[in-house]
């Protein structure tokens, strides 16, 4: 009993069928069971959704696959391109592998993984024992022909990523290290899980799910609270828990494995090929891979729901699947919508086919809501039954008329006589409203919870999700700029050419603008350099070197070690050692990986600064780019009112942030110092989380600063300003200075400053800063970068230089030249 | 160990009921899942995690067993006791005090997840295990202090481990997995930065504490204190009967724990409240349940009532993201009118429930 329940897998798992919802997951993870072609799947969504349990509950519900016995590479009996060395030289000569089942297992991969436990290495005890030169498996081994299930795929070291990509790329995976020389296949399905909110999954990597599936959190007030009484049962006593579920574990085992048996029969029309190539092209979707795991998908649906042809509704589910994580035009574009899929579906010969036969009504229809459709539902339901009765008696009663209307004499028929006409014409009546109606439901079976969602219902759902989703993005200050930005000069010594009226040298503006450009250009390549900056770490990255151990010695290099220990092998002799190590021996491995990088976008948020949100959005949009390629971590922080707010806490994923800039309301007040001091202690606790990470300010602000902090600095004897709110932030630029956080200041209403500003007393040292100066000020004192913007009405510039210009901001690290 | 040494009684910590209830829940039942009690530095957090150990009830433990396994239950074993109890041998047993185990801010990974053992690795040849602190951390509870300044990496393991109860350590030719099922407790103080809203929501319940403003209060402590720290065994002696009241009280609510029911009603507030507040995910609900059951065993109820939840609600919702971290927490008081409102159209409850968490 207990050893049935427990088995190899130790946990009380909680079963497969009993996690409420979440449907699309289900599927997913089911389509992949049935064809390991597929190609994996990524779980997203919010925390304490099920992702993670859905999983682990999976192992529970996959089919069995065959593997040569005793090979340690898990190796296919049958299939000569995915044995390794071994096995394909003895099948080549004829010899007929020993077979077993094995069941499939979720290998998983934990975030504290290291390098040689997952692509294998030396194994230390025979190295040691025997002297033998010995493979000691990896994951990816243990990984062939199984899941490879990664919790929390985002946060996974990218070496560890690149190494998985560079196998499940290739089937393949090539162990060259430590005096090692193996390669051996490595097909697994890879399941990832991941909340969006704590950074984004990289292009390439994203790219290897064949589908995605997003967990919602159920709204459904039912279904809700049968999520916390199973949970409350099974973690009460999950034994009895799981029996209850057992046979409809069973059902779905069996479903799967006689869909996998029909699966090679499965038929695919050319129409539907054509369609899935169609909906492709036109959602621009990146590379060949979607297409057929469209493909793919819709057969192993069809194969789940016992069919032999696959049908539109399974075309949609699987398109569904296989393109919400998809990137376009080569990641210029987000993954599509649901709705985009619809409608590229639409246009294309199914669809239209679909259309034409099946649809009354266009397929774009939109549902009020569904509250009332669950009202109408169940009108419909009382109409079904109440219906025929009341005909049955229409009938039965109205005999006269009806046999008048039939021609024939209505005493002549006796009552069972008259009974059978009424019965007969009753359903008569329910045939032709049956057949009226069903045209319009055209049930895609897919869903294993409820067995049939009809298209229309699940549009309907869909859009209301979306329109869910979209409404939180509500523009607020969105002003169009009336008159372009414009790049004036910048100096640190205030000292200016005057660049604001172009209208007057226009030659000489456009001269100045092309050489900001060249200058931009060079100092991103300047950033980019530094920005590589490797650091060697002895508990983080990738393993390139070896060194003696400073402290109590862990992560072994044991090559090195070996090979500092051989030399003295005929001295040290032991008896059950092949091999002895002494301490002074050992050597530690030297890893090395790329500094992060944090950034602290400081925005402030006065009425003077709303006119250009929308711009700096855009802006901050383009930086998108940048974070996926290089893991940057950005935050918002934003200063209005009284106080600075926190608005994205550093994350890599910046959509996140962008949505949340839109909510933000502009108000008068400018506390600057205090927005300053609260970046400055994130930036401290960004060092503190990791102290390689390189830190960076950009301030955007009009340097209109009213609000001074709520409790100074410093003593007033030193301050330079005769303004609280200014000689606060003066302050706070000191600590930046010391604390060595670059800094880039944007000042977005730049004027010209000629003249020298007469002090009110002379030579008294205290004076009031006028913005400009004053954010001049700020980025001397941490010797940072300035950028003035000017508005000029004339100098018309392209959106696109312009996007780019701003987006050359928050990457341009040159100090202004002076003189 | 820290068992052993002289610890400040439970009983003898003034004030700050709010901490002091949620660090007995969780005693009672390990399954909430932990705790996180922010605060300014002072207020006796520390204090009285670490005094909790001494009301602890004891723990069954494999003898031996380097992750402590629990000797009852097969589902939480590791591969060596599993396969003595499979073979139908008895496990050795032993009884031991439950522990808090502290994890240094400075812990490296390989002292928290475990790694090969060097000393036998080359003297013997044999790939051996050396466990780390989530082994030591099995069965009893793991307290971080400072939860925020803890470097990213490892305080993703940490929260990893303690949602599935399993430490899978796959590094350094080791490839082993062992249970390791621990409170969690994490104190911070929010001045020093905040934690990151995800690893928020990974503690079930959070606590805020403040300075007793109480001057009466005050007293009390700096007298406590002072005694205790002048003849701490003769202070110790002296709240003995109210120790030894508290452990009857754990005691008996760990099997009262087992009776209580929640009716059906009341789950539909919570889950009501939870979507009509928009916290994300159905973690909230079932904590929110699960408290509210300890709850009731702690003060001998076998029915949960409007009282319970809603003075567990401030805890176990009032800090997390609320659509998809779009908005802001919760505040107290939003929590409380909207579970008063929703107990109030069930007609559990007719004058709204005026204890609110964290304001007596």
């Amino acid at each position: 009993m207990i050893a049935e329940n427990v088995g190899d897998e130790q946990r009380p798992i909680f079963p497969f069928t009993a996690i409420v919802g979440q449907d699309d997951l289900k599927i997913a993870l089911v389509l992949n069971a049935i064809d390991p072609s597929i190609g994996g799947v990524l779980f997203t969504g919010p925390k304490g959704t099920g992702k993670s349990s859905l999983v682990r509950a999976a192992a529970e519900i996959l089919p069995e696959v065959e593997v040569v016995e005793d090979c340690i590479f898990n190796c296919s009996p049958s299939d000569p391109t995915n044995m390794c060395e071994s096995c394909r030289t003895l099948f080549l000569n004829g010899v007929v592998l020993p077979q077993t089942k094995k069941k499939m297992r979720v290998v998983s991969l934990p975030i504290g993984a290291s390098e040689d436990r997952v692509i294998g290495s030396l194994d230390v005890e025979k190295a040691i024992r025997e002297g033998v030169k010995a493979l000691q498996p990896g994951l990816l081994v243990e990984a062939n022909q199984n899941i490879l299930y990664i919790d929390e795929v985002n946060l996974l070291p990218d070496h560890i990523v690149d190494m998985i990509l560079d196998s499940s790329a290739s089937g393949w995976n090539a162990i060259e290290r430590e005096g090692i020389s193996v390669s051996h296949p490595s097909r697994f399905i890879l399941v990832g899980t991941m909340n969006p909110e704590e950074g984004e999954l990289r292009p390439q990597i994203l790219d290897r799910f064949g589908l995605h599936a997003s967990a919602q959190t159920l709204v459904n007030l039912k279904e809700r609270i049968e999520v916390i009484k199973r949970n409350d049962e099974f973690s009460n006593d999950p034994l009895p828990f799981r029996d209850k579920y057992e046979p409809e574990q069973e059902e779905i085992r069996k479903r799967i494995i006689s869909a996998r048996a029909l699966l090679p029969k499965i038929k695919v029309s050319d129409l539907i090929v054509e369609s899935v190539a169609k909906i492709c092209s036109k959602l621009q979707v990146d590379g060949y891979r979607p297409d057929i795991v469209i493909v793919r998908g819709a057969k192993a649906l069809a194969a789940f729901n016992g069919r032999d042809e696959v049908q539109v509704g399974e075309v949609i589910r699987a398109a569904e699947l296989a393109l919400g994580h998809r990137t376009r035009q080569e990641g210029q574009m987000i993954p599509p919508t649901s709705k985009e899929i619809l409608n590229a579906i639409k246009t294309t010969p199914l669809g239209k086919e679909a259309l034409r036969r099946k649809y009354r009504k266009p397929l774009s229809f939109k549902l009020p809501s569904l509250r009332i459709r669950r009202k109408y539902a169940r009108i419909t339901l009382i109409l079904f039954f109440v219906m025929p009765v009341v005909w049955f008696f229409w009938f039965y009663f109205s005999f006269d008329l009806l046999s008048e209307f039939l021609n024939v004499q209505a005493s002549n028929f006796d009552t069972p006589f008259r009974t059978f006409v009424a019965l007969v014409l009753t359903l008569v009546l329910i045939g032709i409203i049956f057949i009226l109606r069903r045209p319009r439901k055209v049930t895609v079976n897919g869903s294993i919870g409820l067995a049939k969602i009809t298209v229309d219902q699940m549009l309907g759902q869909r859009m209301i999700a979306e329109e869910r989703e979209n409404s939180p993005h509500k523009i607020v200050a969105d002003v169009k700029l009336k008159s372009e930005h414009q790049v004036s000069v910048e100096d640190g010594q205030r000292v200016f050419t005057e660049s604001t009226k172009p209208s007057q040298e226009p030659e000489q503006s456009k001269r100045e603008r092309w050489s900001h450009e060249e200058r931009i250009r060079r100092g991103r390549n300047y950033l980019v350099g530094k920005r590589a900056k490797v650091v060697t770490s002895t508990s983080r990255g990738r393993y390139v070197w070896y060194e003696f151990p400073r402290e109590k010695p862990w992560s072994i290099a044991l090559e090195p070690t070996i090979r500092a220990a051989a030399p003295y092998q005929q001295a040290r002799k032991s008896l059950d050692l092949s091999m002895v190590i002494n301490p002074q021996d050992l050597r530690i491995k030297i890893r090395e990986y790329r500094a992060p990088f944090s950034m602290i976008l400081l925005i402030d948020m006065s009425m003077s600064m709303a006119m250009s949100l929308s711009n700096l959005a855009r802006a901050i949009r383009t930086l998108h780019k940048y974070v996926y390629r290089r893991r940057d971590r950005i935050g918002i922080i934003v200063f209005k009112g009284a106080d600075a707010y926190v608005l994205q806490e550093p994350t890599t994923n910046l959509e996140l942030a962008i949505g949340k800039l839109w909510k933000v309301r502009a108000s008068d007040l400018t506390p600057m110092a205090a927005g300053m001091y609260k970046a400055w202690r994130m930036l401290r606790l960004e060092k503190q989380r990791n102290k390689d990470s390189i830190l960076m300010l950009v301030i955007v602000s009009d340097g209109i600063t009213n609000i001074p902090l709520k409790q100074a600095l410093s003593r007033h004897v030193n301050r330079m300003s005769l303004s609280d709110a200014q000689a606060d932030s003066m302050d706070v630029a000191h600590l930046l200075a010391r604390d060595d956080i670059r800094t880039v200041i944007i000042n977005t209403s730049h004027t010209n400053i000629n003249a020298p500003v007469k002090n009110e007393i002379q030579d008294f040292p205290w004076k009031i800063y006028t913005p400009t100066e004053f954010l001049m000020e700020i980025s001397n004192i941490t010797s940072g970068s300035y950028y003035g913007l000017a508005l000029s009405k004339e100098d018309e510039m392209p959106l696109q230089t312009k996007k780019k210009r701003l987006d050359d901001w928050f990457y341009f690290e040159d100090k202004p030249k002076i003189g | 160990m820290s068992s052993e040494r002289i610890v400040y009684p439970f009983a003898a910590i003034v004030g700050q009921d709010e901490m002091k209830t949620a660090l007995l829940l969780n005693a009672i039942n390990p399954q909430i899942g932990g705790v996180l009690i922010r605060g300014p530095k002072g207020t006796g957090k520390s204090t009285a995690v670490r005094a909790l150990v001494d009301l602890l009830p004891e723990i069954t433990v494999v003898r031996g067993c380097r992750f402590n396994c629990n000797p009852e239950d097969p589902t939480n074993m590791c591969q060596t006791c599993l396969s003595t109890y499979m073979k139908g041998e008895s496990l050795p047993v032993e009884t031991r005090r439950m522990r808090v185990i502290s994890l240094p801010i400075g812990a490296t990974e390989d002292r928290v997840i475990g790694s090969l053992d060097i000393e036998k690795a080359i003297k013997m040849g044999i790939r051996a295990l050396e466990p780390g602190i989530l082994a030591e951390a099995n069965q009893n509870i793991l307290y971080i202090d400072e939860v925020n300044l803890l470097p990213d990496h490892i305080t993703d393991v940490i929260l990893d481990v303690a949602a599935s109860g399993w430490n899978i350590v796959e590094r350094e030719a080791i490839s082993v997995a062992h249970p390791s099922r621990f409170i969690l407790i994490g104190t911070m103080n929010p001045e020093e930065g905040e934690l990151r809203p995800q690893l928020l929501d990974r503690f079930s319940l959070q606590i805020t504490i403040k300075d007793l403003l109480d001057e009466k209060q005050r007293v009390e402590v700096v007298r406590n204190n002072l005694s205790f720290g002048e003849k701490p065994v003769d202070f110790i002696k002296a709240f003995e009967e109210e120790q030894e009241n508290l452990r009857q009280k754990i005691l008996q609510a760990r099997k009262t724990l087992k009776t209580v029911i929640i009716p059906d009603s009341m789950l539909e507030v919570v889950v009501r409240s939870c979507i009509s507040l928009g916290v994300d995910g159905h973690r909230p609900d079932i904590v929110t349940v699960r408290t509210a059951k300890t709850l009731a065993a702690l003060e001998d109820r076998s029915q949960v009532t409007a009282e319970d939840v809603s003075r567990v609600a401030g805890m176990s919702i009032g800090f997390r993201t609320r659509r998809g971290g779009f908005e802001e927490p919760a505040t107290i008081e939003e929590i409380v009118r909207v579970f008063t409102s929703n107990m109030k159209e069930k007609g559990l409850i007719t004058t709204p429930v005026v204890r609110i968490a964290g304001k007596s």
